[in-house]
């Protein structure tokens, strides 16, 4: 590791280059300014018998070397102190101006002030989701939850994907590595809801996934951790490491286009439905919720739950456990505890399902529920 | 050694040292000394990463903001008593600072062998 100057090293894991690098910069020079009006205030004060405020203006005028006149007739002594002082402020201001302009354009300390405020907005955060790395995936994903109001915040150190981030515009990211537990904590892990992560590599997803376990254990809130993999032997042991939900993008992209090979839409037309299941069509949304035991909706038929005049929002289907989906079910059907109600409304019809359901929010599962 | 903790600790003590010294002798050179040591240790607080680093960069600006009043009131306006009075405050927050970076200096003991294992 290359040496470093005392006043400047850190004991903390964050990146160099940040603010509080850039701040630490800016001591040397201060502190040799304050030693320099120290040394001539003091120097006047002994020497020539100057008064305290006499002794400072001297000092200031001489280091300034603006060409002031003697506030009091000097000694042999003090003159050859006031050479001295001019020459060590000299070379003390030339310093001290080097540094400034290097920490203020150089370094850009405007925007590592915005970075501050960014991560100050971070800490604030909660019940958000964090996405760690920004592959071309993750910048689908952003897309999506920006369209959706979704809050995520993105942790990248890599030059070329960082800049990418900014170019996109994404309001809140981490400047750090993906791999160090320092992110997380920055990206307030702590109180997030889930974490994302769509490397192509396994090995760095896997990583990921346990991370996310091991602060899933320290902060005692669960996490909900979704991954990519490069194929069902990965997919298998980012689930065993703790991976909630892993998908293939290439099973991912070979489902759609078999979709629209199998029924091509018309030429020049989006399908509204593919719009709402790739979450592109904000008016409407799918949701699925599980009833839960005692649920306001258990043993209720579906025309009883009132659910449709009440929310607004309509049951499209009903999967019961170990039974196959029941389509556009009847009026009749009646709800039990542990069915998975599939939901389509718009997003406020949908968040008003909690109170019928009572059940835990299942995440949405695009994947499996266009297989099945 | 560390030696950025021991800049930062050795004017911290120049500070209460200092001030120490013009409270009991109310010797101008003394308080000259002391604000040059406070503001230096308030600077070595700048961009820190210490644990405690926001408790004492509050105690340290605490202090400055007694000195610097002390001095005007000292060599402004001749009220000695008032700089005086504004010099024990700020001895106050030097004690502060530095029980505050021994407890600093302990937890980071107790984090460094946290990590070494």
């Amino acid at each position: 590791m290359a040496w470093q100057h005392p006043l400047l090293r850190s004991t903390s894991a964050r990146p160099p280059g940040d603010l509080f690098d850039a701040l630490a910069r800016l001591r040397p020079p201060l502190i040799l300014t304050i030693l320099l009006l120290l040394t001539g205030t003091l120097g006047y004060m002994a020497i020539d018998g100057f008064p305290f405020l006499d002794a400072m203006y001297m000092t200031v005028i001489s280091v300034a070397t603006v060409g002031f006149g003697e506030v009091h007739p000097l000694s042999k002594a003090g003159r050859l102190f006031t050479m001295g002082l001019i020459m060590g402020g000299f070379a003390v201001f030339t310093y001290a101006i080097g540094v400034f302009v290097e920490v203020v354009a150089r370094r850009d300390l405007f925007a590592l002030m915005g970075v501050k405020r960014m991560e100050t907005r971070i800490k604030a955060l909660s019940d958000h989701y964090i996405v760690v790395g920004y592959t071309p995936i993750a910048q689908e994903l952003a897309r999506v939850f920006r369209r959706r109001g979704v809050t995520f915040v993105v942790i990248e150190g890599e030059a070329n994907r960082l800049r990418q981030v900014k170019n996109d515009g994404i309001e809140l990211y981490i400047q750090g590595d993906c791999f160090h537990n320092a992110s997380y904590k920055r990206a307030a892990v702590e109180t997030a809801r889930g974490i994302i992560t769509t490397f192509k590599n396994d090995a760095d997803n896997i990583t990921v996934a346990v991370t996310g376990r091991i602060f899933e254990e320290q902060t005692g809130r669960d996490l909900f951790i979704v991954s990519t993999c490069s194929g069902p032997e990965a997919k298998a042991r980012l689930e065993r490491v703790g991976a909630d939900y892993v998908v293939s993008p290439d099973s991912l992209i070979g489902n759609r286009i078999g979709a629209l090979a199998l029924r091509p839409p018309t030429k020049g037309h989006t399908s509204i439905l593919e719009r709402v299941a790739y979450g592109e069509y904000t008016e409407l949304d799918l949701r699925e919720v599980v009833v839960g035991e005692g649920a306001p909706v258990v043993g209720k038929s579906i025309r009883e739950t009132d659910l449709r005049r009440k929310t607004g929002a309509y049951i499209v289907a009903i999967k019961r456990a170990q039974k196959k989906v029941r389509i556009n079910p009847a009026p009749e059907e009646v709800i039990q505890p542990g069915d998975a109600l599939m939901v389509i409304g718009t997003p406020s019809q949908l968040g008003q399902l909690d109170a019928f359901a009572a059940a835990e929010e299942q995440a949405p599962e695009p994947a499996q529920a266009r297989q099945d | 050694m560390d030696w950025g903790k021991v800049a930062s600790i050795f004017f911290i003590l120049m500070a209460l040292t200092s001030n120490a010294s013009f409270v009991y002798g109310g010797d101008p050179y003394n308080l000259v000394i002391t604000v040059a040591m406070s503001l230096i240790a308030t600077l070595l607080k700048l961009g820190s990463r210490k644990t405690l680093g926001a408790e004492l960069m509050a105690t340290s600006l605490v202090a400055d903001l007694h000195l610097i009043p002390a001095v005007v009131a000292f060599f402004g306006f001749g009220n000695t008593a008032l700089a005086t009075g504004l010099a024990i405050g700020a001895l106050v927050a030097n004690f502060i600072s530095v029980a505050l970076i021994t407890i600093d200096t302990i937890l980071d003991t107790l984090k460094e062998e946290d990590e070494a294992f």
